[in-house]
């Protein structure tokens, strides 16, 4: 196994304010890794900081070094001649709620392509069916491509979202609780895609749910209230009552 | 660890960007420094014709211009009894039109029948294009009989021109609570309905305190009207140079003083107290900005603000008032605009015809061959078109781009100058760019230009200026209230801030952004102050050229109004009154047109992306 993402004294805060302070997280390829931790611990900001989109947010402040092998070779995120622009064309992200564009469903995935990636039309619509394919939302939405993306339901947006951020092709996919506004069917549906996409991507999934967890994980770490990040060993992994026990100390 | 160090600002507004992401920052950035280089010219023109009274040695000149008493032939030029007049009717009025605005806003969002809220906001979207000099015609030959009837005296008093006055700010008022209200309520609506609170609650308790910004944004725009507006006390007041004892009393305030003086005028004597009246009128929108700058000045996020006001809100008997509020801004507004426009017609309408246009002149001879028109609308008619296209033309693309500017990606002192004077400029009378352009021409004149002249180019510019603020306010108003998940997701999908801002963030914003662009044409044509002062006359016939004197319609209906010596002419007045109520409500509906247009291409994408097929059918 190689590592895929290394996160090294990584510390953000907003508005002066600490969210974490000098983590460091190695996150192997593929996966998935699935990253746990009491609500307000810092989750979704340590995912966010790895695609630099904590910078888009008022107030905040990055310290630390996130580097990822992308195509091969290792991409300092934070480095002056690293654009933001190409690196989230590279890292995928899965919002919690599902972030439809407020367009129609092809558009969703159609236009980013477009713009970010500057592709021909030809090449959009084939990777839109696709990536559509992939994330099993093809059948339903086929038929309606051009209805606005809000007409859908909460699961089917949540695939769309991710069809649209596997259109890019990327090397890494971050989900932050991508199965937190489904139904219980959904999220095993999505929970099985990631499995499988697992083999080609690299995957760091947000959760607070355990039994999601344990059926996702490869490997866990839980981030603890800001101060640090505690790796969850595999014999714990494969082990519910140990691990039960562990999260009741870890939490 | 230092030497990555990353924060919001350096990172992400001021990004190391591609070379033409930088030229879109350059050239946004250049838009909003005009508003800048304008607010710096109109007051520094203002204080160099100023500058003789205050460097007069004997200091005579500053005591005569700050005195009571305005007799130009005795050498007296005391503008006090106007600056007091401007004062106390733009607060009368605002007093009286907040409220029912308020009121009008409450009633279609839910405090009256459902059916009735559709109609009631197109009559304010229709007041909205009712020019100020319609308004002035008709209460001329309505209203001010009915007062003078009611009461006593001449009719042309306080009173009438209050009245009106606040029927013209009124639309200005409703449109930014209207649309504060939408983008709040959709947030509110579901979570308030389930917990069970009534429509009235939910609006007084939950999404008005939302608007809070948006209410104060009303009440500035507002009352700059109020205070700006020159052609209703012009033509409503009396224009007596004195201190007003009652309502009944005539007035004059200082926008129309200006008007008249130019209008009258031409001795250099009395040029000093009419700059000094601008640089009054000037201080007095400078003031009203900082004092609700220094209001609002802890910066706080929206939901906080709405949770200081519900603690602060009284007792159940908020719901009670905001109806009755709502009921009786509902049926007194319709009313009042229904009789003036209803009267309009009635005298309007006969007079239509091609005579009203051509006069004596066979049609096809004046369109085809430039045979002269003489008392006919034709020219007024051309004047006013090319004037409103030359005046959007300039000022449409310089406001969208500065509001772009100022909403995603102006930072740190440079932002908040140019916001400054963006508030200020809106908040500037329009008689003041008027004023502006005559200065211009009276520089240039003493210059290296002696030959220049006010004119049709002079005009549109100086509309273009009166209406950038309108549209900056609105494209930067619009884009801000968009939610901030929209520009993490285009973030999160590599788009660049251009990209995000082009083709995700505005066609979001469109429908706001043209909202404004509307007030600002409807605003641009029939603005009757500015283009008093710098070229049109009576019977300049149809433009040749960028630097001919011109016609205009809200410039014949004001002139007849006061100068008609016939029936006849007044016919012609009330003709040319109608044919401008049509011309400004047509624009509106084109505009409306290009707005649903445009939110189809937006949502459904039709054609736009080959990746997208039809639906089988």
């Amino acid at each position: 196994m190689t590592v895929a993402i290394k996160v090294e004294k990584l510390s953000v805060s907003f508005a002066g304010r600490n969210v974490f302070e000098n983590l460091d997280l190695d996150v192997e390829s593929g996966g998935p890794t699935v990253l746990m931790g009491r609500s307000g611990s810092g989750k979704t900001t340590l995912l966010r900081a790895i695609n630099r989109l904590n910078e888009c947010l008022p107030g905040s402040a990055t310290t630390g070094s996130v580097r990822l092998r992308l195509g091969g070779e290792w991409l300092d995120a934070y480095a002056p001649a690293t654009r933001a622009e190409d690196l989230r064309k590279r890292v995928g992200m899965v919002f919690q709620s599902p972030n439809v564009l407020p367009v129609s469903v092809g558009r969703n995935v159609d236009l980013p392509l477009g713009l970010a990636l500057g592709l021909p039309p030809a090449e959009r619509a084939q990777r839109m069916e696709q990536a559509l394919r992939e994330a099993r939302l093809w059948d339903e939405v086929k038929d309606r491509l051009n209805h606005p993306a809000q007409t859908l339901s909460g699961g089917q947006q949540q695939r769309l979202c991710l069809a649209r951020a596997l259109a890019f092709r990327p090397e890494v996919l971050l989900l932050d609780e991508p199965t937190a506004s489904l139904d219980f069917k959904a999220a095993r549906g999505v929970e099985d895609l990631l499995l499988e996409l697992a083999g080609r991507y690299t995957l760091l999934v947000v959760s607070h749910n355990l039994n999601q967890a344990r059926r996702l994980a490869r490997h866990m770490f839980v981030l603890r209230e800001g101060e640090r990040i505690e790796a969850v060993g595999q014999d714990a992994l494969a082990d519910k009552d140990r691990l039960l026990t562990l999260m009741d100390e870890l939490f | 660890m230092e030497q990555t160090r990353h924060t919001a600002r350096d990172a992400d507004k001021g990004r190391d960007a591609s070379s033409g992401d930088r030229l879109v920052t350059a050239l946004l950035f250049g838009a909003s420094a005009v508003s800048v280089v304008c607010v710096a010219g109109i007051l520094g023109f203002l204080a160099w014709f100023c500058l003789p009274l205050l460097t007069d040695p004997t200091g005579g000149q500053l005591a005569s211009v700050l005195s009571w008493h305005w007799r130009p032939m005795q050498g007296q030029f005391g503008i006090l009894p106007m600056a007091v007049g401007s004062l106390a009717l733009a607060f009368s009025s605002m007093l009286l039109a907040f409220p029912l605005g308020l009121g009008l806003c409450l009633f279609a969002h839910g405090l009256g029948p459902e059916r009735l809220a559709r109609p009631l906001m197109a009559l304010v979207r229709l007041m909205t294009s009712v020019p100020t000099v319609v308004y002035g015609l008709a209460s001329v030959f309505l209203l001010v009989p009915l007062v003078r009837a009611g009461f006593s005296g001449s009719g042309f008093s306080w009173l009438a021109s209050l009245l009106i006055l606040a029927l013209l700010v009124l639309p200005t008022i409703v449109l930014v609570i209207d649309s504060q209200l939408r983008l709040a309520a959709p947030a509110v609506r579901l979570t308030a309905a389930a917990l069970g609170l009534t429509r009235a609650q939910e609006l007084v308790r939950l999404t008005l305190p939302l608007c809070g910004r948006g209410l104060k944004t009303a009440a500035v725009l507002g009352f700059g009207r109020a205070t700006g507006d020159t052609l209703i006390p012009l033509m409503l007041s009396g224009n007596a140079a004195q201190l007003p004892g009652s309502l009944l009393d005539p007035l004059r305030t200082l926008t129309a003083h200006i008007a008249l003086v130019v209008a009258t005028d031409s001795q250099s004597a009395a040029y000093g107290s009419l700059f000094a009246c601008g640089l009054i009128l000037f201080g007095a929108s400078l003031a009203v900005n900082l004092g609700l700058r220094s209001l609002g000045r802890r910066k706080m996020p929206d939901a906080e603000d709405a949770d200081r006001t519900l603690r602060a809100a009284p007792g159940a008997g908020m719901e009670r008032l905001a109806t009755a509020l709502a009921w009786t801004a509902a049926s007194v507004v319709p009313a009042g605009v229904c009789a003036l426009l209803g009267f309009l017609l009635w005298r309007g309408l006969p007079t239509l015809g091609l005579a009203l246009f051509f006069g004596d002149t066979p049609p096809l001879d004046a369109l085809l061959h430039g045979a002269p028109v003489f008392d006919g609308l034709l020219p007024a008619s051309l004047g006013t078109v090319y004037l409103v296209l030359l005046a959007a033309g300039l000022a449409i693309p310089l406001g969208v781009a500065s509001g772009i500017h100022l909403a995603e990606f102006a930072t740190g002192r440079a932002g908040r100058l140019v916001s400054f004077c963006v508030d200020l400029l809106a908040g500037v009378p329009s008689i003041l760019m008027g004023l502006f352009g005559f200065a211009l021409i009276l520089l240039l004149r003493r210059s290296f230009w002696p030959s220049a002249n006010t004119c049709l180019l002079l005009s549109a510019l100086c509309l273009a200026l009166l209406v950038l603020p309108y549209l900056i306010s609105a494209t930067r108003t619009c884009l801000e209230s968009l939610p901030q998940d929209l520009r993490l997701t285009c973030a999160s999908l590599g788009l660049d801030r251009w990209q995000s801002v082009s083709r995700v963030l505005l066609p979001a914003a469109s429908q706001g952004i043209l909202g404004g662009i509307i007030l600002a044409v409807g605003r641009a044509a029939e603005d009757t102050a500015v283009i008093l002062l710098t070229g049109v006359v009576v019977g300049a016939g149809t433009p040749g050229a960028l630097t001919d004197k011109y016609e205009a319609l809200p410039f014949t209906i004001y002139y007849l109004a006061a100068e008609h010596q016939t029936p006849q002419e007044l016919d012609l007045a009330f003709g040319a009154a109608l044919v401008l109520l049509c011309l400004t409500a047509l624009l509106f509906a084109a505009a409306r047109r290009l707005q649903a247009g445009l939110n189809r291409r937006w949502k459904t994408s039709q054609g736009e992306s080959p990746a997208t097929p039809r639906i089988s059918a």
